[in-house]
């Protein structure tokens, strides 16, 4: 059941059932009215005897009336003589005087209705028939009693119309389930294709994906598409999972690997004190490179938890980074670059200040780190209508087209060596912050250096 | 100083007590928070050190209700947890100083020598000094063997900051801190490039230096 509904639910089929129960619908509405047609016009007919037989019976009185119906020859008709004249004349009447039968069927006693009514009359010569009668008083001594065959339009017409709608359900009925039915087949088909593509997917998750089997935009072929979305995803999750494992085992490896010579050569220098200093010292640092790694880790997922948006306030984003450039300029300096500022004052936005702290200490960071040893280096701040554009950027050497792509994933290094200072999750940071603040950060292609922009979303006024 | 130490994990407590103790301080030790509120109510100390996480009870609670019963003892809080909002929570609770896990030993004697020199008359006082070194803090004016140093602001706020906790190591975070409002660690040498500007103006055409680098730890400024 659950299934048939479902396939009434495809567009197709769903369309093709409302179409043909329209259409029986109509065609059962229009042949019930024509069938209840036919009957109002003999019920119409039927008065209209009455009062001819009224006209009749004023004017000439009972015999005319008996006469025109040839009642005097058998003046009581039993079951028998009823049934035959029922079936030849279509019609039986019956004569009373004050209520008692004088002349007629005695098949009609029961038929007192004034108005025409229909009745069915069981007959021995053949099945029972469907009769219009009526009760009517001539005078005030003598009624009359009609009953009258149903017309034999009405039962040409009812045979036709039940003949043509049973035909129209038996033509219609077969094709309509021969469409479920190939409809149903091609469905469990695709489905099992689903199904045998994602056992692929599962053996090869990286490379396989499910085919669009239909070029049509259906509910199955909507189905396709989001699940090799979700596959997508799951693997870029899997890669990055896969580059942080990587990175971590690295990042801790190669300082472990010193803090464990250094100890070995503890060993060996246990008699000379000055030596032990320097190796506790050497050792102390290694390690603390580690807890870095890790501190910024758990800084990276904090950030990227979104626990920091409760704690928004309005800053004054210009005042913030104009200190901070301030501060670094001595830095740059004293590494032989050069910093330029160029700040608008005023621009106000939404936003953690420490976060925003760190946005802008990572990329200065960055850029003294990763620039050629006198390059120039400019943080700038515009506001504009749409927001504010914090830039900063250096001339030289720049990202290699390549690491573009990867410079905000977590533990990806430009410098296989890993010789420079740093553990990959600098940007990483930086990008995080810029989530939780609804801000879009972007590298700026065809530059001689890294440049980045990072538009803000203003504080409304 | 008598420190009274409240921390349930053993390795982190006998660390910092054996540190404590080659300084020759008194060091009480609890581990858990009810004893350690009777302790702090009814005896005198210099400070108290408080981990946030213990058992039965959020250290924060335990501060506040201290707080709330009239001890005024410094606190320093340590915790594993980084963030600033921690760090805001734990300062609202009361606490005076906040110090995230792992840390080094240097750190938190530095903070507990800052916290319990941290006198009203220092704080409040309108000029510091040291050897011939003064350091006006209205006019903001320093002044070494009476020849006017011209200081950018964040030197001086640094060398305020030194002459607020003399003869005490300051460590490179609590610069860091107390300076920028950085909760986190910058890699690069902002502290170290400032500190050396800074000795330039103020030691350098002197024949005595009066601060002082604590290799891998900080600064210490003293005569």
């Amino acid at each position: 059941m659950s299934l048939l509904k479902a396939f009434a639910a495809t567009p197709v089929i769903k369309r093709t059932l409302v179409l043909w129960f329209t259409i029986s619908i109509i065609i059962s509405t229009i042949s019930t009215i024509a069938l209840q047609q036919i009957k109002a016009e003999q019920v119409n007919e039927l008065l209209e005897l009455r009062s001819d037989l009224h006209v009749l019976f004023d004017e000439e009185g009972l015999t005319a009336v008996l006469e025109e119906y040839a009642l005097q020859d058998y003046p009581i008709w039993h079951k028998q003589e009823s049934d035959s004249r029922f079936d030849e004349e279509e019609l039986l009447f019956a004569l009373y005087r004050d209520s008692t039968l004088l002349l007629g069927s005695t098949e009609l006693a029961k038929n007192r209705s004034t108005s025409p009514q229909w009745t069915v009359y069981n007959s021995h010569i053949d099945e029972p028939q469907q009769a219009l009668s009526l009760y009517f008083s001539l005078n005030d001594t003598y009624a009359l009693s009609i009953l009258q065959r149903q017309d034999d339009h009405y039962q040409t017409a009812r045979a036709l119309v039940i003949g043509i709608v049973s035909w129209f359900i038996a033509l219609t009925l077969i094709p309509i389930f021969l469409v479920i039915a190939i409809a149903h087949f091609t469905h469990s088909q695709r489905v099992l294709h689903i199904k045998h593509a994602l056992l692929k997917v599962a053996k090869s998750p990286d490379s396989e994906r499910i085919n669009i089997d239909n070029p049509k935009s259906d509910s199955l072929t909507e189905l396709i598409i989001s699940i090799n979305h979700m596959l997508d995803d799951i693997a870029d999750l899997h890669k990055t999972m896969k580059t942080m494992s990587v990175g971590i085992a690295h990042d801790l490896k190669t300082p472990l690997t010193r803090v464990a010579n250094r100890l070995h050569s503890m060993q060996q220098d246990i008699v000379n004190p000055d030596r032990l200093s320097t190796h506790l010292e050497k050792a102390s640092s290694d390690l603390n490179s580690v807890i870095t790694t890790f501190n910024n880790l758990v800084r990276l997922n904090a950030i990227e938890s979104g626990q920091h948006k409760q704690g928004f306030k309005k800053i004054d984003l210009s005042a913030l980074s104009l200190d901070l450039a301030q501060s670094y300029e001595p830095v740059f300096i004293d590494s032989g670059r050069t910093l330029e500022i160029s700040i608008v004052n005023d621009v106000m936005c939404l936003a953690d200040v420490d976060l925003i702290n760190q946005l802008i200490c990572n990329l200065l960071e960055n850029a003294l780190d990763y620039s050629h040893p006198h390059a120039h280096v400019w943080i700038r701040l515009q506001s504009h209508t749409n927001g504010a554009l914090l830039q900063i950027g250096d001339n030289g050497p720049g990202i290699a087209v390549n690491d573009r792509a990867h410079v905000f994933d977590k533990f990806y290094r430009a410098d296989v060596s890993r010789a420079k200072p740093g553990n990959g999750l600098g940007l990483s940071i930086v990008l995080a912050i810029c989530t939780v603040h609804d801000a879009h950060i972007q590298l700026l292609n065809n530059q001689k250096g890294a440049v980045f922009n990072i538009e803000l979303p203003l504080l409304s006024q | 100083m008598k420190v009274l130490l409240v921390e349930d994990d053993a390795d982190t407590a006998q660390f910092i007590v054996h540190g404590l103790a080659q300084y020759g301080d008194v060091i009480q030790h609890c581990d858990n928070a009810e004893r350690a509120m009777i302790a702090a109510s009814t005896q005198p100390f210099d400070v108290i050190i408080f981990d946030r996480l213990l058992p039965n009870m959020d250290g924060l609670d335990a501060v506040r209700i201290l707080r709330k019963s009239n001890v005024h003892t410094p606190i320093i809080m340590l915790t594993a947890l980084s963030e600033t909002s921690d760090r805001v929570a734990g300062l609202d609770a009361g606490a005076d100083d906040y110090l995230v896990k792992p840390f080094a030993f240097s750190e938190l004697y530095a903070r507990l020598k800052a916290l319990t020199r941290r006198q009203p008359i220092t704080e409040n006082s309108t000029e510091l000094s040291i050897a011939n070194l003064t350091l006006e803090r209205t006019t903001r004016a320093v002044k070494r063997d009476n020849v006017d140093i011209e200081l950018m602001p964040k030197e001086y706020q640094i060398l305020e900051y030194l002459l607020l906790n003399p003869k005490q190591l300051v460590t490179k975070t609590m610069l860091l801190e107390q300076i920028w409002g950085f909760s986190f660690d910058p890699k690069t040498s902002l502290v170290q490039t400032h500190v050396s500007r800074l000795r330039n103006k103020i030691d350098k055409p002197f024949p005595t230096e009066l601060i002082k680098t604590v290799r891998g730890c900080g600064y210490i400024i003293s005569d």
